[in-house]
Protein backbone atom coordinates (compact mmCIF):
# COMPACT_ATOMS: atom_id res chain seq x y z
CA UNK A 1 0.00 0.00 0.00
CA UNK A 2 2.83 2.38 0.88
CA UNK A 3 4.44 1.84 -2.53
CA UNK A 4 1.25 2.98 -4.28
CA UNK A 5 0.70 5.83 -1.83
CA UNK A 6 4.17 7.18 -2.50
CA UNK A 7 3.42 7.68 -6.20
CA UNK A 8 -0.17 8.93 -5.80
CA UNK A 9 1.06 11.56 -3.33
CA UNK A 10 3.82 12.60 -5.76
CA UNK A 11 1.25 12.92 -8.52
CA UNK A 12 -1.15 14.94 -6.35
CA UNK A 13 1.60 17.15 -4.88
CA UNK A 14 2.67 18.17 -8.41
CA UNK A 15 -0.85 19.01 -9.57
CA UNK A 16 -1.57 22.65 -10.33
CA UNK A 17 -4.90 22.39 -8.56
CA UNK A 18 -3.34 21.55 -5.18
CA UNK A 19 -0.86 24.41 -5.60
CA UNK A 20 -3.57 26.98 -6.34
CA UNK A 21 -5.86 25.61 -3.64
CA UNK A 22 -3.13 25.87 -1.00
CA UNK A 23 -2.15 29.34 -2.20
CA UNK A 24 -5.81 30.49 -2.08
CA UNK A 25 -6.25 29.17 1.48
CA UNK A 26 -3.00 30.85 2.50
CA UNK A 27 -3.92 34.25 1.05
CA UNK A 28 -7.43 34.02 2.52
CA UNK A 29 -6.12 33.20 6.00
CA UNK A 30 -3.48 35.95 5.88
CA UNK A 31 -6.10 38.43 4.68
CA UNK A 32 -8.52 37.47 7.47
CA UNK A 33 -5.73 37.86 10.01
CA UNK A 34 -5.16 41.43 8.89
CA UNK A 35 -8.88 42.22 8.94
CA UNK A 36 -9.53 40.79 12.43
CA UNK A 37 -7.21 41.86 15.19
CA UNK A 38 -8.86 39.56 17.72
CA UNK A 39 -7.62 35.93 17.65
CA UNK A 40 -11.00 34.36 18.43
CA UNK A 41 -12.74 36.39 15.71
CA UNK A 42 -10.09 35.33 13.21
CA UNK A 43 -10.53 31.67 14.08
CA UNK A 44 -14.33 31.94 13.78
CA UNK A 45 -14.04 33.62 10.37
CA UNK A 46 -11.53 31.01 9.22
CA UNK A 47 -13.88 28.36 10.63
CA UNK A 48 -16.62 29.48 8.26
CA UNK A 49 -14.28 29.09 5.30
CA UNK A 50 -13.11 25.72 6.60
CA UNK A 51 -16.50 24.18 7.26
CA UNK A 52 -18.34 25.43 4.18
CA UNK A 53 -15.78 25.89 1.40
CA UNK A 54 -13.33 23.11 2.21
CA UNK A 55 -15.81 20.18 2.03
CA UNK A 56 -16.95 21.36 -1.41
CA UNK A 57 -13.40 21.58 -2.77
CA UNK A 58 -12.61 18.30 -0.99
CA UNK A 59 -15.41 16.29 -2.58
CA UNK A 60 -14.86 17.75 -6.05
CA UNK A 61 -11.12 17.11 -5.99
CA UNK A 62 -11.34 13.57 -4.57
CA UNK A 63 -14.10 12.62 -6.97
CA UNK A 64 -12.32 14.03 -10.05
CA UNK A 65 -9.08 12.37 -9.00
CA UNK A 66 -10.83 9.02 -8.66
CA UNK A 67 -12.58 9.28 -12.04
CA UNK A 68 -9.38 10.44 -13.76
CA UNK A 69 -7.42 7.58 -12.16
CA UNK A 70 -9.84 4.80 -13.09
CA UNK A 71 -7.75 3.48 -15.99
CA UNK A 72 -4.63 3.60 -13.83
CA UNK A 73 -6.51 1.77 -11.07
CA UNK A 74 -7.52 -0.86 -13.65
CA UNK A 75 -3.87 -1.33 -14.57
CA UNK A 76 -2.94 -1.64 -10.88
CA UNK A 77 -5.65 -4.28 -10.45
CA UNK A 78 -3.83 -6.50 -12.94
CA UNK A 79 -0.72 -6.44 -10.70
CA UNK A 80 -0.32 -8.83 -7.76
CA UNK A 81 -1.80 -6.31 -5.32
CA UNK A 82 -4.97 -6.75 -3.26
CA UNK A 83 -7.91 -4.56 -4.23
CA UNK A 84 -8.33 -3.34 -0.65
CA UNK A 85 -4.74 -2.08 -0.61
CA UNK A 86 -5.25 -0.09 -3.80
CA UNK A 87 -8.39 1.50 -2.36
CA UNK A 88 -6.75 2.36 0.97
CA UNK A 89 -3.72 3.79 -0.85
CA UNK A 90 -6.04 6.09 -2.82
CA UNK A 91 -7.93 7.08 0.35
CA UNK A 92 -4.88 7.82 2.50
CA UNK A 93 -2.95 9.56 -0.28
CA UNK A 94 -5.78 11.97 -1.07
CA UNK A 95 -6.55 12.59 2.61
CA UNK A 96 -2.89 13.25 3.44
CA UNK A 97 -2.41 15.55 0.44
CA UNK A 98 -5.48 17.61 1.38
CA UNK A 99 -4.44 17.73 5.05
CA UNK A 100 -0.99 18.92 4.03
CA UNK A 101 -2.56 21.58 1.84
CA UNK A 102 -4.80 22.66 4.75
CA UNK A 103 -1.87 22.85 7.17
CA UNK A 104 0.19 24.94 4.74
CA UNK A 105 -2.72 27.12 3.69
CA UNK A 106 -4.56 27.68 6.98
CA UNK A 107 -2.70 26.45 10.06
CA UNK A 108 0.77 27.68 9.11
CA UNK A 109 -0.25 31.35 8.53
CA UNK A 110 -2.31 31.34 11.74
CA UNK A 111 0.75 30.11 13.63
CA UNK A 112 2.84 32.89 12.11
CA UNK A 113 0.33 35.35 13.52
CA UNK A 114 0.81 33.86 16.97
CA UNK A 115 -2.32 31.82 17.63
CA UNK A 116 -1.80 28.75 19.81
CA UNK A 117 -4.51 26.69 21.52
CA UNK A 118 -7.28 27.66 19.15
CA UNK A 119 -5.14 26.53 16.24
CA UNK A 120 -4.93 23.02 17.65
CA UNK A 121 -8.74 22.82 17.64
CA UNK A 122 -8.87 24.15 14.11
CA UNK A 123 -6.22 21.63 13.06
CA UNK A 124 -8.08 18.65 14.60
CA UNK A 125 -11.44 19.71 13.19
CA UNK A 126 -9.96 20.38 9.73
CA UNK A 127 -8.30 16.96 9.62
CA UNK A 128 -11.54 15.27 10.69
CA UNK A 129 -13.53 17.20 8.11
CA UNK A 130 -11.10 16.28 5.31
CA UNK A 131 -11.09 12.59 6.34
CA UNK A 132 -14.92 12.53 6.53
CA UNK A 133 -15.52 14.14 3.15
CA UNK A 134 -12.80 12.13 1.41
CA UNK A 135 -14.50 8.91 2.51
CA UNK A 136 -17.97 10.16 1.52
CA UNK A 137 -16.62 11.33 -1.84
CA UNK A 138 -14.89 8.04 -2.62
CA UNK A 139 -17.97 6.05 -1.63
CA UNK A 140 -20.23 8.04 -3.98
CA UNK A 141 -17.66 7.99 -6.81
CA UNK A 142 -17.28 4.23 -6.57
CA UNK A 143 -21.05 3.72 -6.57
CA UNK A 144 -21.61 5.91 -9.66
CA UNK A 145 -19.59 4.91 -12.72
CA UNK A 146 -20.66 8.00 -14.61
CA UNK A 147 -18.67 11.02 -13.52
CA UNK A 148 -21.54 13.49 -14.05
CA UNK A 149 -23.89 11.48 -11.85
CA UNK A 150 -21.24 11.01 -9.15
CA UNK A 151 -20.20 14.66 -9.01
CA UNK A 152 -23.84 15.80 -9.19
CA UNK A 153 -24.72 13.57 -6.27
CA UNK A 154 -21.76 14.87 -4.25
CA UNK A 155 -22.65 18.51 -4.88
CA UNK A 156 -26.19 17.64 -3.77
CA UNK A 157 -24.84 16.07 -0.57
CA UNK A 158 -22.69 19.15 0.11
CA UNK A 159 -25.64 21.50 -0.49
CA UNK A 160 -27.77 19.43 1.85
CA UNK A 161 -25.19 19.34 4.63
CA UNK A 162 -24.02 22.95 4.30
CA UNK A 163 -27.33 24.73 3.67
CA UNK A 164 -30.52 22.64 3.44
CA UNK A 165 -29.96 20.67 6.65
CA UNK A 166 -30.00 23.79 8.87
CA UNK A 167 -33.06 25.03 7.03
CA UNK A 168 -34.93 21.78 7.66
CA UNK A 169 -34.03 21.92 11.36
CA UNK A 170 -35.22 25.51 11.63
CA UNK A 171 -38.53 24.66 9.94
CA UNK A 172 -38.89 21.63 12.19
CA UNK A 173 -38.38 23.72 15.33
CA UNK A 174 -40.81 26.32 14.04
CA UNK A 175 -43.55 23.82 13.21
CA UNK A 176 -43.07 21.52 16.19
CA UNK A 177 -42.19 24.01 18.90
CA UNK A 178 -44.92 22.61 21.15
CA UNK A 179 -43.15 19.26 21.32
CA UNK A 180 -39.98 18.43 23.30
CA UNK A 181 -37.27 18.37 20.65
CA UNK A 182 -34.22 18.43 22.91
CA UNK A 183 -33.15 14.80 22.38
CA UNK A 184 -34.00 14.82 18.69
CA UNK A 185 -31.88 17.91 18.13
CA UNK A 186 -28.92 16.16 19.78
CA UNK A 187 -29.29 13.22 17.38
CA UNK A 188 -29.68 15.54 14.39
CA UNK A 189 -26.26 17.08 15.02
CA UNK A 190 -24.68 13.65 14.59
CA UNK A 191 -26.22 13.36 11.13
CA UNK A 192 -24.26 16.24 9.66
CA UNK A 193 -20.42 16.27 9.57
CA UNK A 194 -20.38 20.03 8.96
CA UNK A 195 -22.47 20.69 12.09
CA UNK A 196 -20.25 18.30 14.05
CA UNK A 197 -17.13 20.22 13.10
CA UNK A 198 -18.69 23.63 13.70
CA UNK A 199 -19.88 22.61 17.15
CA UNK A 200 -16.53 21.00 18.01
CA UNK A 201 -14.70 24.29 17.46
CA UNK A 202 -17.36 26.43 19.12
CA UNK A 203 -17.37 24.22 22.24
CA UNK A 204 -13.61 24.54 22.43
CA UNK A 205 -13.86 28.30 21.98
CA UNK A 206 -16.66 28.30 24.58
CA UNK A 207 -18.86 30.70 22.58
CA UNK A 208 -22.36 29.79 23.74
CA UNK A 209 -24.03 32.50 21.64
CA UNK A 210 -22.99 30.73 18.42
CA UNK A 211 -24.02 27.21 19.49
CA UNK A 212 -27.52 27.51 18.08
CA UNK A 213 -30.51 25.62 19.47
CA UNK A 214 -29.14 22.15 18.66
CA UNK A 215 -25.67 22.96 19.94
CA UNK A 216 -27.01 24.41 23.17
CA UNK A 217 -29.10 21.28 23.74
CA UNK A 218 -26.10 19.13 22.94
CA UNK A 219 -24.00 20.86 25.61
CA UNK A 220 -26.88 20.74 28.09
CA UNK A 221 -27.24 17.01 27.44
CA UNK A 222 -23.59 15.92 27.56
CA UNK A 223 -21.70 18.78 29.21
CA UNK A 224 -18.63 20.36 27.65
CA UNK A 225 -16.00 17.64 28.30
CA UNK A 226 -18.24 14.68 27.37
CA UNK A 227 -19.62 16.73 24.50
CA UNK A 228 -16.19 17.01 22.91
CA UNK A 229 -15.56 13.27 23.31
CA UNK A 230 -18.95 12.42 21.77
CA UNK A 231 -18.34 14.79 18.86
CA UNK A 232 -14.95 13.19 18.19
CA UNK A 233 -16.43 9.69 18.39
CA UNK A 234 -19.26 10.51 15.98
CA UNK A 235 -16.73 12.12 13.62
CA UNK A 236 -14.70 8.91 13.63
CA UNK A 237 -17.86 6.96 12.79
CA UNK A 238 -18.39 9.35 9.86
CA UNK A 239 -14.85 8.53 8.69
CA UNK A 240 -14.83 4.78 9.29
CA UNK A 241 -18.30 3.73 8.08
CA UNK A 242 -18.21 5.36 4.60
CA UNK A 243 -14.59 4.22 4.17
CA UNK A 244 -15.45 0.60 4.96
CA UNK A 245 -18.54 0.73 2.73
CA UNK A 246 -16.46 2.24 -0.10
CA UNK A 247 -13.77 -0.42 0.30
CA UNK A 248 -16.36 -3.18 0.29
CA UNK A 249 -17.95 -1.73 -2.85
CA UNK A 250 -14.50 -1.31 -4.46
CA UNK A 251 -13.57 -4.94 -3.72
CA UNK A 252 -16.66 -6.22 -5.53
CA UNK A 253 -16.79 -3.64 -8.28
CA UNK A 254 -16.71 -4.46 -12.01
CA UNK A 255 -14.26 -2.11 -13.72
CA UNK B 1 -2.60 -23.41 -19.13
CA UNK B 2 -5.55 -21.00 -18.89
CA UNK B 3 -8.88 -22.78 -18.73
CA UNK B 4 -12.20 -20.94 -18.91
CA UNK B 5 -15.04 -22.93 -17.34
CA UNK B 6 -18.58 -21.89 -18.26
CA UNK B 7 -18.25 -18.17 -17.70
CA UNK B 8 -21.41 -16.07 -17.63
CA UNK B 9 -21.47 -12.30 -17.23
CA UNK B 10 -24.58 -10.22 -17.82
CA UNK B 11 -24.95 -6.45 -18.15
CA UNK B 12 -28.63 -5.71 -17.64
CA UNK B 13 -30.84 -7.10 -20.41
CA UNK B 14 -28.64 -5.82 -23.19
CA UNK B 15 -25.56 -8.01 -23.05
CA UNK B 16 -24.59 -11.47 -21.90
CA UNK B 17 -21.16 -13.04 -22.22
CA UNK B 18 -21.44 -16.81 -22.21
CA UNK B 19 -18.39 -18.94 -22.83
CA UNK B 20 -18.57 -22.66 -22.17
CA UNK B 21 -15.18 -24.27 -22.12
CA UNK B 22 -12.10 -22.69 -23.57
CA UNK B 23 -8.48 -23.62 -23.03
CA UNK B 24 -5.64 -21.29 -23.95
CA UNK B 25 -2.39 -23.21 -24.20
CA UNK B 26 1.13 -21.94 -23.78
CA UNK B 27 3.20 -21.32 -25.84
CA UNK B 28 0.96 -19.70 -28.42
CA UNK B 29 -0.31 -16.41 -29.76
CA UNK B 30 -4.09 -16.25 -29.62
CA UNK B 31 -6.03 -13.48 -31.34
CA UNK B 32 -9.40 -12.45 -30.02
CA UNK B 33 -11.58 -11.05 -32.77
CA UNK B 34 -15.07 -9.65 -32.90
CA UNK B 35 -17.01 -6.51 -33.79
CA UNK B 36 -17.37 -3.63 -31.32
CA UNK B 37 -19.63 -4.61 -28.45
CA UNK B 38 -19.22 -8.32 -29.13
CA UNK B 39 -17.80 -9.08 -25.68
CA UNK B 40 -14.04 -9.06 -26.34
CA UNK B 41 -13.32 -6.41 -23.73
CA UNK B 42 -15.62 -8.06 -21.19
CA UNK B 43 -13.85 -11.38 -21.76
CA UNK B 44 -10.45 -9.70 -21.33
CA UNK B 45 -11.67 -7.97 -18.16
CA UNK B 46 -12.91 -11.28 -16.79
CA UNK B 47 -9.49 -12.80 -17.50
CA UNK B 48 -7.74 -9.83 -15.87
CA UNK B 49 -9.92 -10.01 -12.76
CA UNK B 50 -11.44 -6.57 -13.39
CA UNK B 51 -14.93 -7.98 -13.86
CA UNK B 52 -16.45 -10.64 -11.65
CA UNK B 53 -18.43 -13.27 -13.57
CA UNK B 54 -21.78 -14.39 -12.18
CA UNK B 55 -21.00 -18.01 -12.92
CA UNK B 56 -17.98 -20.07 -13.82
CA UNK B 57 -14.31 -19.78 -13.09
CA UNK B 58 -10.94 -19.51 -14.76
CA UNK B 59 -8.04 -21.77 -13.87
CA UNK B 60 -4.39 -20.94 -14.35
CA UNK B 61 -2.19 -24.02 -14.05
CA UNK B 62 -4.99 -25.67 -12.07
CA UNK B 63 -5.60 -22.79 -9.61
CA UNK B 64 -8.60 -20.45 -9.60
CA UNK B 65 -7.30 -17.04 -10.76
CA UNK B 66 -9.73 -15.23 -8.45
CA UNK B 67 -8.36 -16.97 -5.36
CA UNK B 68 -4.69 -17.40 -6.19
CA UNK B 69 -2.24 -14.55 -6.82
CA UNK B 70 0.03 -16.77 -8.95
CA UNK B 71 -1.76 -15.72 -12.13
CA UNK B 72 -1.34 -12.00 -11.49
CA UNK B 73 2.32 -12.53 -10.70
CA UNK B 74 2.72 -14.17 -14.11
CA UNK B 75 0.47 -11.70 -15.95
CA UNK B 76 1.43 -8.75 -18.13
CA UNK B 77 -1.28 -6.47 -19.50
CA UNK B 78 -1.12 -3.68 -22.03
CA UNK B 79 -4.33 -1.63 -22.21
CA UNK B 80 -5.70 -0.18 -25.42
CA UNK B 81 -4.93 3.32 -24.13
CA UNK B 82 -2.04 3.58 -21.72
CA UNK B 83 -3.06 5.84 -18.83
CA UNK B 84 -0.84 6.56 -15.86
CA UNK B 85 -0.94 9.50 -13.42
CA UNK B 86 -0.38 12.70 -15.42
CA UNK B 87 2.17 14.27 -13.12
CA UNK B 88 4.47 11.27 -12.79
CA UNK B 89 7.68 11.07 -14.77
CA UNK B 90 8.27 8.10 -17.07
CA UNK B 91 11.02 6.80 -14.77
CA UNK B 92 8.57 6.87 -11.82
CA UNK B 93 6.00 4.92 -13.82
CA UNK B 94 8.59 2.24 -14.52
CA UNK B 95 9.68 2.33 -10.85
CA UNK B 96 6.14 1.82 -9.50
CA UNK B 97 5.58 -1.07 -11.93
CA UNK B 98 8.82 -2.74 -10.90
CA UNK B 99 8.10 -2.31 -7.19
CA UNK B 100 4.57 -3.73 -7.46
CA UNK B 101 5.55 -6.67 -9.64
CA UNK B 102 8.11 -7.77 -7.03
CA UNK B 103 10.22 -9.03 -9.89
CA UNK B 104 13.57 -10.47 -8.98
CA UNK B 105 14.86 -11.72 -12.30
CA UNK B 106 16.67 -9.72 -14.96
CA UNK B 107 14.43 -7.34 -16.80
CA UNK B 108 13.82 -7.69 -20.50
CA UNK B 109 14.86 -4.24 -21.75
CA UNK B 110 14.68 -4.98 -25.47
CA UNK B 111 11.62 -2.82 -26.23
CA UNK B 112 12.79 -0.24 -23.67
CA UNK B 113 15.98 0.15 -25.71
CA UNK B 114 14.41 -0.11 -29.15
CA UNK B 115 11.83 2.55 -28.31
CA UNK B 116 14.59 4.68 -26.70
CA UNK B 117 12.63 5.09 -23.47
CA UNK B 118 15.78 6.25 -21.65
CA UNK B 119 15.58 9.55 -23.59
CA UNK B 120 12.20 10.41 -22.07
CA UNK B 121 12.69 9.12 -18.52
CA UNK B 122 12.48 12.64 -17.06
CA UNK B 123 9.39 13.63 -19.10
CA UNK B 124 6.02 13.97 -17.42
CA UNK B 125 3.55 11.37 -18.66
CA UNK B 126 0.99 14.07 -19.56
CA UNK B 127 3.48 15.73 -21.92
CA UNK B 128 3.84 12.65 -24.14
CA UNK B 129 1.98 11.82 -27.35
CA UNK B 130 -0.47 8.90 -27.35
CA UNK B 131 1.93 6.84 -29.47
CA UNK B 132 4.79 7.39 -27.02
CA UNK B 133 2.52 6.43 -24.13
CA UNK B 134 1.73 3.17 -25.95
CA UNK B 135 5.44 2.52 -26.46
CA UNK B 136 5.99 2.87 -22.70
CA UNK B 137 3.12 0.47 -22.01
CA UNK B 138 4.55 -2.03 -24.52
CA UNK B 139 8.05 -1.76 -23.03
CA UNK B 140 6.63 -2.31 -19.53
CA UNK B 141 4.49 -5.31 -20.47
CA UNK B 142 7.46 -7.25 -21.89
CA UNK B 143 9.91 -6.07 -19.21
CA UNK B 144 8.90 -8.70 -16.65
CA UNK B 145 9.10 -11.80 -18.88
CA UNK B 146 5.51 -12.59 -17.87
CA UNK B 147 4.25 -16.09 -18.70
CA UNK B 148 0.88 -14.72 -19.83
CA UNK B 149 0.68 -11.47 -21.80
CA UNK B 150 -2.60 -9.81 -22.68
CA UNK B 151 -2.55 -6.99 -25.23
CA UNK B 152 -5.65 -4.93 -26.02
CA UNK B 153 -5.28 -3.64 -29.60
CA UNK B 154 -1.52 -3.21 -29.12
CA UNK B 155 -0.65 -1.77 -32.53
CA UNK B 156 -3.62 0.61 -32.81
CA UNK B 157 -1.88 3.74 -31.48
CA UNK B 158 1.60 3.02 -32.78
CA UNK B 159 3.34 4.36 -35.89
CA UNK B 160 4.25 1.70 -38.53
CA UNK B 161 7.87 1.47 -37.36
CA UNK B 162 6.98 1.08 -33.67
CA UNK B 163 4.24 -1.35 -34.64
CA UNK B 164 6.73 -3.48 -36.57
CA UNK B 165 9.09 -3.55 -33.57
CA UNK B 166 6.27 -4.71 -31.33
CA UNK B 167 5.14 -7.41 -33.77
CA UNK B 168 8.69 -8.73 -34.04
CA UNK B 169 8.84 -8.83 -30.25
CA UNK B 170 5.58 -10.80 -30.08
CA UNK B 171 6.91 -13.32 -32.61
CA UNK B 172 10.17 -13.63 -30.70
CA UNK B 173 8.53 -14.09 -27.30
CA UNK B 174 5.76 -16.44 -28.33
CA UNK B 175 8.07 -19.45 -28.10
CA UNK B 176 7.66 -19.89 -24.37
CA UNK B 177 4.59 -17.94 -23.28
CA UNK B 178 0.91 -17.37 -23.93
CA UNK B 179 0.17 -14.09 -25.70
CA UNK B 180 -3.46 -13.12 -26.12
CA UNK B 181 -4.33 -10.01 -28.08
CA UNK B 182 -7.33 -8.28 -29.56
CA UNK B 183 -7.21 -6.43 -32.86
CA UNK B 184 -9.25 -5.16 -35.76
CA UNK B 185 -6.26 -5.29 -38.10
CA UNK B 186 -6.47 -8.51 -40.10
CA UNK B 187 -2.84 -8.40 -41.26
CA UNK B 188 -1.78 -8.60 -37.59
CA UNK B 189 -3.81 -11.79 -37.27
CA UNK B 190 -2.10 -13.54 -40.17
CA UNK B 191 1.36 -12.30 -39.18
CA UNK B 192 1.21 -13.19 -35.51
CA UNK B 193 -1.49 -15.68 -34.62
CA UNK B 194 -1.33 -19.37 -33.93
CA UNK B 195 -5.00 -19.45 -33.12
CA UNK B 196 -8.00 -17.23 -33.76
CA UNK B 197 -11.02 -16.93 -31.52
CA UNK B 198 -13.98 -15.00 -32.80
CA UNK B 199 -16.63 -13.73 -30.40
CA UNK B 200 -19.97 -12.29 -31.42
CA UNK B 201 -22.86 -11.20 -29.18
CA UNK B 202 -21.07 -12.66 -26.18
CA UNK B 203 -20.68 -16.14 -27.65
CA UNK B 204 -17.77 -18.01 -29.15
CA UNK B 205 -18.42 -18.31 -32.89
CA UNK B 206 -15.12 -19.41 -34.30
CA UNK B 207 -12.06 -21.06 -32.81
CA UNK B 208 -9.39 -22.28 -35.18
CA UNK B 209 -5.68 -23.03 -35.15
CA UNK B 210 -3.72 -21.20 -37.83
CA UNK B 211 -0.81 -22.59 -39.78
CA UNK B 212 1.13 -21.47 -42.80
CA UNK B 213 -1.04 -23.49 -45.13
CA UNK B 214 -4.33 -22.09 -43.93
CA UNK B 215 -3.50 -18.74 -42.43
CA UNK B 216 -4.11 -16.58 -45.50
CA UNK B 217 -7.34 -18.30 -46.47
CA UNK B 218 -8.66 -18.24 -42.92
CA UNK B 219 -7.91 -14.57 -42.42
CA UNK B 220 -9.96 -13.74 -45.54
CA UNK B 221 -12.72 -15.98 -44.28
CA UNK B 222 -12.74 -14.25 -40.88
CA UNK B 223 -12.63 -10.80 -42.48
CA UNK B 224 -15.57 -11.65 -44.65
CA UNK B 225 -17.45 -13.08 -41.67
CA UNK B 226 -16.86 -9.87 -39.68
CA UNK B 227 -18.00 -7.81 -42.66
CA UNK B 228 -21.17 -9.88 -42.93
CA UNK B 229 -21.94 -9.32 -39.27
CA UNK B 230 -21.50 -5.58 -39.68
CA UNK B 231 -23.86 -5.59 -42.62
CA UNK B 232 -26.40 -7.16 -40.30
Amino acid sequence: MRKIMKYIIRDVARSKFIFFYTATLFLLTVGLNYLNRDETKTVITVLNVVIYLMPLVNILYVSLHYYNSKEFIETLLTYPVKRGQIFMAEYFSLTLALIFSYILGVIFPLLIFGSTMLILNLLVSGILLIAMFTSISLLVSIIYDERIKGIGMLIGIWLFMAIVFDGIILIMYFLLNDFPLDKISVILIALNPIDLTRLYILINLDIASLFGYSGANFIKFFGQAYGIVILLLVSFIWIIVPTLLARRKFNKKDF
Amino acid sequence: MLRVNKIIKTYGKKFRLELDNLTLESPSVVTLLGPNGSGKTTFLKVLLGLVNPEKGDIEYNGSDIYKDFAFKTDLGYMPQTAIYPDNLKVKEIIEITKSLKNHTQDYDDELYEQYKIELILESKFSSLSQGTKQKIAAAIVFMFRSRVIILDEPTAGLDPYASEILKNKILKEKKDRLILFTTHIMSDVTELSDRVIYIHEGKLKYDKMMNSEFSERDSRQIASEVANYFKG
